[in-house]
């Protein structure tokens, strides 16, 4: 596999300039014999394709909820960072990259952060000229808000709906460019299979998830905006339709997958009630500012909060971590939560909870000042959970919430695959092995705004393929790949769901791949996934037929993906011998902190998987603007 | 506890559909709506039987996929939530539960629970975007916007175009979303240069879509998740009356 | 960019004529016809209301006040076409509205629609079908004269006497009780639609928008006591032949 990162040389501040001027342009009239296919219209696939179309290339996007605008950016409810520096707060594109890189625990690509940081300016002006509706003060000028992990204010945000509100005005901008008819949209349908020709990506097959016909459609180039996998985890934040099979497909074919073992686990998200959990729900993480978490020191306590005395708690954040307590990041809270429950502590039901406990921040600025803080969250956590936090403390547990790792991708967004691009949480590139708050939205904006309209012109016009239609036999055999597997899940006729596979698989993936991970646990997950994928495809029931719209049959088509999938997940996570971010390996910890180690894992793990079996290949880092330096938060 | 199902099973959409019963058993208190359809769904599959398809993603109130009429109200008629965020503990041991999907002609049933909604994107294809290409926007603080019109526009701005207005109007009127798309804008500067046209083309795209007329009942305004207010339509109506007088 | 300016404009160019009938003919426009013509409507009802309550004035005021309806054209005839254009052009909008809304959900709800509305507001066809029939039957009754009890003599001036033929109608109860009934559904009719006016001619305010619903309330039971407290005051003696 030959990973080129295509890199611009030069100081960091000129990289995207200079990198710019070099590319080679296509004249306008020559853009619009180019077919582009984006496949995912969340932000980073609807901003490509409204772009795309805007800049005159004919454009197909493909989505599998009923409307571009569903895509699951839409649950973002915190913010979206920009080095504007409004604040006069010291901000400036060098220190948003500073904080981008650091964040990622120096397992990100500087070049890629770097120009992220840049242009993340130029989003804020976008969006606002697109009309949405950020919120203001007084004087009428934006306003920001401070964000983990940063010093400065410079998140801005449109109350508790960030994301839906920049998705919305990407999906305008693409409902624009469909009406006008240079964007052809197709709701409701499914990549199953990425098609390439004579090494070049040219294409892709759908399955029409109403009526079921299975289409092979051609282009002259493929983007892939298809989001994460946390989902591999059965239970996570993300919307239940979210699945690794576009990417894992396009893995498949030759593209490599980048850091799989990169994900990262939110702390406050309301926990699990029962085994018939579907999912779960993030709470913002602002709570922490004025919730104190804590759990009864006794094993086995199920006396009510209230009737713990205060002497028999363990304020465990503020003990473990007296300077920031409960404000520690994202990932030491997880996995100091993850400790109190494997010790027997955890509260609620299946014990898998801790409690943040208001009474103290009402006793100090009263009920009023606090529900005008947190209003709206309480009354989410009392429509879910039928408990009212202002005189119950809640129970909160982390959860899985995004994939900082996924398919591989140069200075440019393409994947080792030639004409295949991947943007947003479906690459890898500019997160490192942890993601800052605030920081997806404004990727995959970056990405299908700013960045990919500009470098997939670059391949277009140096790539010169010839121009192919779906007649060509890859086409032919990757419908009938695809037919082939849909007739085998409807033809096994087993004993147990797909939900049911699903639900055992993910826990196992949480138990052993989750927050926290081991030599011993890894290598035994990797004996158990194969067992229980052998079961899933002798016992699996798929009813229905695979000509009408069929859940069971779609969920049964990534289901099987993600068995493939976490294997080379956790062959990852055993691979990277070290702890850095999301990444926690238990053998690898200084008094509870990650300890990465520079000398042996400073490099983008990179997974082969054409073969039998996964094979490894490494892209080194290389960071000349920012030097790597140890997170510390005590 | 157990429950009496009453569903709409449609096997596509040019069969028609009729309501079947079904029994469900071992549904916690502290299940979701939806966890209780993924409990039936189990069991139907393990009797060998299709299960209910309906629309779902993010399960947290603001996809706006989820789409069910729970005994003759959208998203089953609890202040500002969807069907995903709507729990069981609002129901008791032995509840008949009545479960259809929208029901509109702009709106066909596809399978079971599962509507086109299409018609909503139509609308918004039709006028409601700025006209901006990417690139070239000025700065994002050249332009100040008081505080009071962006809180108007973000008010609008929340609709998750879920459809619940049109499930819940005794016209299957679509004025809550489309007056609310409009609004959303036509409160921004950005959105003044083409607001009448914007109006203009989205009420005709409305119309040709096949919704009914608004009589304000304000049935909608009841039944919005994201509790969008009446208001936009009367400035909906203000805006597409001027726009005729502006030629 | 240029192409979706093109499409979005394919209304330009139409004659002033054509782009009104277009908007009166869409959802929107036909709701501001309804509620055009249902504001002419409301003055009328409020300015035959006026006329009415002369009759505890007495005879004579009564008689005058008819007499000089009668007798000035522009306010005759700014009345009469008030009806004559706001009625037919009220019910045919109404007419063609509940077709629309009825094409608009072919298959009905299995369990009925529970989306709360108050039902005066959903039953406005009934109400206001009712009203159209009381109202031709008022006019056969006083304007043409077809059905009775009329009066057999005229006043000493020549004039008809319209007091009297007030008083002996309301003397029978049947169309006094007639009479009442068709109050209380213009009544509720009002009480929407006065509401509703406002939205559909696109006046909406914070403050202003309440307070209209309850207007709207006050104003369409208020007139609805107001008009109703004749027939009774006829029953019990009040006002006398």
């Amino acid at each position: 596999m030959k990973l080129e990162s295509r890199i611009p040389s030069g100081p960091i501040e000129n990289k995207w300039t200079s990198h710019k001027m070099s590319m080679p342009l296509i004249n306008p009239a020559n853009k619009r014999k180019f077919k582009i296919i984006v496949v995912g219209t969340g932000l980073a696939g609807s901003s490509a394709a409204a772009t795309l179309s805007e800049l005159g290339y004919q454009v197909e996007s493909f989505c599998f909820q009923d409307s571009p605008r569903r895509a699951h950016s839409i649950a973002a409810q915190g913010g979206i960072n920009a080095a504007k520096n409004y604040q006069n707060d010291g901000d400036s594109v060098r220190r948003l990259a500073y904080d981008t890189v650091k964040g990622g625990d120096f397992r990100g690509r500087e070049s890629n952060i770097y120009r992220l940081a840049e242009v993340s300016v130029n989003i804020i002006d976008q969006c606002v000229a697109q009309g949405v509706p950020f919120a203001r003060e007084y004087g009428g000028h934006l306003s920001n808000r401070s964000f983990g992990g940063a010093q400065v204010s410079r998140t801005f945000y449109a109350r508790g709906q960030t994301g839906q509100q920049l998705l919305i005005g990407a999906y305008q901008a693409l409902e624009k460019q469909i009406h006008t008819g240079s964007v052809r949209m197709h709701t409701r349908h499914e990549m199953l299979e990425l098609v390439t020709i004579d090494g070049h990506a040219r294409g892709i097959i759908t399955r029409d998830m109403v009526s079921g016909k299975v289409e092979a459609w051609a282009a002259d180039a493929v983007v892939l905006a298809t989001g994460g996998y946390g989902n591999a985890y059965f239970l996570s934040t993300n919307a239940k339709g979210c699945n690794v099979t576009a990417t894992w497909r396009a893995a498949k074919k030759g593209a490599g997958f980048a850091n799989p073992c990169y994900t990262q686990i939110h702390p406050t998200c309301i926990p699990q009630a029962g085994d018939y959990q579907s999912k779960l729900t993030l709470m913002s993480e602002s709570l922490r500012n004025d919730g104190r978490v804590w759990a009864p020191k006794k094993k086995g306590d199920t006396r009510a909060p209230d009737q713990i005395p205060e002497d028999e708690r363990d304020y465990y954040l503020e003990r473990k971590y007296p300077s920031f307590g409960n404000l520690a990041p994202r990932d030491i809270a997880s996995r100091a939560a993850k400790q109190v429950c494997d010790e027997g502590r955890g509260v609620g039901p299946g014990g898998r909870g801790v409690f943040l406990d208001f009474a103290d921040a009402i006793k100090r600025l009263g009920k009023k000042v606090i529900s005008e803080r947190y209003g709206n969250l309480f009354d989410m956590y009392t429509t879910i959970t039928g408990e009212d936090p202002y005189s119950v403390p809640m129970r909160i547990y982390p959860a899985v919430h995004y994939t900082m790792g996924g398919l591989w991708v140069d200075y440019n967004l393409m994947s080792n695959l030639p004409g295949l691009h991947v943007i947003g949480e479906a690459n890898f590139s500019d997160h490192g092995a942890n993601r800052l708050g605030a920081s997806a939205l404004m990727q995959g904006l970056a990405d299908g705004y700013f960045v990919l309209p500009y470098t997939i012109g670059a391949y277009l016009a140096t790539a010169k393929q010839p121009k192919v239609t779906t007649d060509h036999p890859e086409f032919k055999k990757a419908v009938a790949d695809v037919n082939t597997r849909t007739a085998k899940f409807l033809s096994i006729k087993g004993k147990r769901t797909v939900d049911s596979f699903h639900r055992q698989l993910g826990n196992m993936m949480w138990e052993k791949c989750g927050m926290a991970r081991n030599d011993k646990g890894l290598n035994e997950l990797l004996k158990e996934i194969p067992a229980l994928r052998e079961e899933f495809w002798q016992n699996v029931n798929v009813p229905g037929s695979a000509d009408n719209l069929n859940t069971a049959l779609e969920k049964a088509g990534r289901v099987a993906d993600f068995f493939e999938f976490c294997e080379t997940m956790a062959m990852d996570a055993l691979d990277r011998d070290e702890s850095c971010g999301g990444h926690f390996r238990e053998e690898h910890e200084d008094e509870g902190e990650a300890k990465r180690n520079d000398e042996k894992f400073s490099h983008v793990s990179v997974w082969e998987v054409t073969g039998d079996k996964p094979v490894r290949h490494k892209e080194p880092l290389v960071f000349e603007a920012f030097h790597p330096s140890v997170r510390s938060y005590k | 506890m157990k429950l009496k199902l009453h569903v709409w099973r449609q096997p596509n959409k040019d069969q028609a559909g009729a309501m079947k019963d079904y029994a469900v058993e071992g549904v916690s208190e502290h299940m979701s709506f939806l966890e209780m359809m993924d409990t039936l769904n189990e069991q139907l599959m393990n009797k060998g039987e299709e299960p209910v398809a309906f629309d779902h993603d993010c399960r947290e109130g603001i996809c706006g996929s989820c789409s069910m009429v729970i005994n003759g109200l959208p998203h089953g008629g609890h202040k500002g939530v969807t069907v995903c965020q709507l729990h069981m503990r609002h129901f008791k041991d032995g509840d008949e539960i009545f479960i259809e999907p929208w029901r509109a002609k702009a709106f066909p049933v596809l399978k079971d629970l599962v509507v086109d909604r299409a018609a909503f994107d139509r609308i918004v294809a039709s006028g409601g975007y700025v006209s901006v290409a990417t690139g070239g926007a000025p700065d994002a603080n050249a332009l100040p916007i008081p505080k009071k019109e962006a809180d108007l526009s973000m008010d609008a701005a929340a609709c998750i175009g879920c459809g619940a207005c049109v499930a819940a109007c005794k016209n299957a009127s679509a004025m809550l979303f489309t007056a609310a798309k409009a609004s959303h804008l036509n409160h921004l500067p950005q959105g003044q240069p083409e607001r009448f046209e914007r109006v203009k083309n989205m009420s005709m795209q409305m119309d040709a879509e096949g919704f009914g007329t608004c009589t304000n009942l304000s049935q909608c305004e009841a039944v919005c998740p994201k509790e969008i207010s009446v208001r936009v339509i009367a400035e909906f109506n203000a805006d597409l009356i001027k726009a005729q007088v502006k030629g | 960019m240029a192409d979706a300016m093109e499409l979005k404009r394919d209304t330009a160019g139409e004659s002033l004529l054509g782009s009104l009938t277009r908007f009166f003919m869409s959802a929107v426009g036909s709701k501001v016809v309804m509620a055009a013509t249902g504001l002419g409507l409301f003055l009328f009802v409020v300015g035959h209301l006026a006329g009415n309550l002369l009759a505890y004035v007495g005879r004579d005021a009564f008689n005058a006040y008819a007499i000089a309806l009668k007798s000035n054209a522009i306010l005759l005839w700014g009345a009469r076409s008030a009806l004559l254009i706001g009625f037919p052009l009220h019910i045919l909008t109404a007419i063609r509205t509940v077709q629309l809304n009825r094409a608009a959900r072919p298959v009905p709800y299995a369990f009925d629609n529970k989306s709360p509305a108050r039902t005066a507001a959903k039953t406005m066809m009934l109400s206001g079908l009712v009203v159209m029939f009381y109202f031709l039957y008022h006019l056969a009754h006083f304007t043409w004269r077809i059905t009775g009890p009329q009066p057999v003599t005229l006043l000493p001036d020549g004039n008809f006497d319209a007091y009297s033929m007030l008083v002996m109608g309301f003397q029978q109860p049947l169309i006094s009780l007639i009479y009442i009934g068709a109050q209380v559904l213009l009544a509720a009719h009002l009480s929407h639609g006065v509401y509703s006016m406002f939205q559909h001619l696109g006046f909406w305010g914070t403050k202003w928008t309440p307070f209209l619903k309850k207007t709207a309330l006050v104003a369409g039971y208020g007139l609805c006591a107001a008009f109703a407290s004749i027939p009774l005051a006829v029953l019990l003696g009040i006002i006398k032949p």
